[in-house]
């Protein structure tokens, strides 16, 4: 019909997937697991650290509960603040909760400005796993897109003493390094680098990866790329034209990139409503072992794994829903 | 219970069999198909539910980036990249200048080749909305044989 013999441009003798091909898969899983936490914060094994409770005033701990935290002012204030940290666990920020008739209440602002409430049982502790991921920032006009790494932790802290490669100036004038990844060189060559936003105690790195962006678009970038914080402390991205940000996330309360313990991955706007896709009903999945409920709330795909009671209380009773 | 082990094999080669499709080089399409699955596996819990169509998706999405890829770095039109045969050429051509909806018919329609309802089921449009698709599809591998020198 099309002209082509697809059939000819088959493999005849295409390989059987063995145990070479799975454990490469494996392996190549574990590196993507890695990068995404090739930039945190490394912690002594087991380590809880909660780093200065100092939040514009009143910063309370309950260690049975959750922090709960009183910030008083605007729903959000400039980026250009000096940097204060909230409470944090590893390179993730621990928003701050209430209580309602014995659930504990989780607002969660994304990078968008997508907000959502959780309501769940004091014992999923989900708050205290700390919150951190990633979103896309569309750019327009031959300036490419990217997914920025939104973490809770500082330029000092990951990149160390590194010397800039460049600079560039953001929207307030202040400076805008370009950095190398804090990664091991791939097999590939060298670890790439990133442009890298502090707003507030929020690292928002850039790879400029395959497609490396030229001096004007890095520029392009640092000036029109801002943030600011909603009344709990979350990051709020805002783009001017040329770049825009996309409303999808990927990220999620916990260690993401570990296999065991508990976590809870949210994605906004990127697998749900698809043919196929999760929906409202909690559906039971073992990836690598491990159990897991995962669910749509409307385009909010969530997903819960770790310890059994942790995933069968996500199943049973942690709710999720929408604030308008 | 969907278990990635226990979908691991028809999940890879099917991966695989698009890539080789695009690309022609077993090495190549085995890495795609490697890449494919390790990002599966590593978004298990969100895609498994439809893990088929969004395998296809990603591999040719890899597989035309590696042709993007050899195009840039080789410095030359992907016609005259040696060791690929002709026909393969005019694919590549034809793909990357569909739009993502109309690849991805191509793909499940005549690289997978899924009967169009099933297109349809997998994509969730309805079999016209492939016809229409799959026919513009057609048009611009038909345009890049006439073109092929």
């Amino acid at each position: 019909v099309s002209g082509f013999d697809f059939g000819a441009l088959r493999d005849p003798v295409a390989p059987e997937p063995g145990p070479r091909e799975r454990n490469g898969v494996d392996a190549r899983a574990r590196q993507l697991r890695a990068r995404r936490l090739r930039n945190r914060v490394a912690l002594s094994t087991g380590a809880v650290v909660v780093i200065a409770a100092i939040v514009l005033g009143a910063v309370g701990i309950r260690q049975d509960r959750g922090p709960e935290i009183a910030v008083p002012g605007s729903t959000s204030t400039t980026v250009t603040t000096p940097i204060t940290a909230g409470p944090s666990v590893g390179d993730r920020f621990v928003p701050p909760t209430t209580e309602q008739h014995g659930l504990v209440v989780l607002a969660v602002t994304l990078p968008d400005g997508e907000t959502f409430t959780m309501k769940y049982p004091p014992a999923m502790r989900i708050a205290q796993l700390g919150f951190a991921g990633s979103t896309g920032v569309v750019g327009f006009s031959g300036l490419s897109s990217r997914a920025v790494t939104i973490s809770y932790t500082t330029v000092q802290h990951v990149y160390g003493d590194q010397a800039p490669i460049a600079t560039y100036r953001d929207a307030n004038g202040q400076p805008v390094p370009v950095l190398r990844a804090p990664e091991p060189p791939s097999s590939r060559g060298r670890a790439p680098v990133q442009l890298v936003f502090q707003f507030g105690h929020w690292l928002v790195q850039v790879d400029d990866g395959q497609e490396a962006m030229n001096p004007a678009q890095l520029s392009t970038w640092a000036r029109n790329l801002t943030g600011s914080f909603d009344r709990s402390g979350y990051l709020m991205l805002h783009a001017s034209p040329p770049l825009r940000v996309a409303n999808w996330f990927d990220g999620g309360f916990g260690s993401l990139s570990e296999h065991g313990p508990d976590q809870i991955e949210l994605a906004s706007n990127l697998y749900c409503g698809q043919p196929g896709s999760d929906t409202s009903t909690r559906r039971r999945v073992v990836s690598a072992g491990e159990p897991a409920v995962t669910w749509c709330d409307g385009n909010l795909h969530v997903s819960a794994t770790g310890a059994s009671n942790f995933v069968a209380l996500a199943a049973t009773s942690l709710r999720v829903s929408p604030v308008p | 219970l969907d278990d990635f082990d226990a979908e691991f094999e028809s999940l890879w080669s099917r991966a695989y069999g698009v890539a080789y499709v695009v690309l022609g080089d077993r090495s190549e399409s085995e890495d795609v198909a490697q890449e494919t699955l390790a990002r599966a596996l590593v978004r298990w819990r969100k895609v498994s539910a439809y893990a088929g169509p969004w395998v296809v998706r990603v591999a040719g999405n890899l597989a035309i980036d590696r042709v993007r890829q050899r195009q840039r770095t080789r410095g030359v039109p992907a016609h005259e990249v040696p060791g690929i045969d002709a026909q393969r050429v005019d694919l590549q051509r034809a793909l990357l200048a569909l739009s993502p909806k109309q690849r991805e018919v191509v793909m499940l329609r005549y690289v997978v080749d899924l009967p169009e309802a099933e297109v349809a089921t997998t994509l969730g449009c309805s079999v016209g909305t492939v016809k229409t698709h799959a026919s513009r599809g057609l048009a611009a591998l038909r345009k890049s044989l006439e073109v092929a020198p």
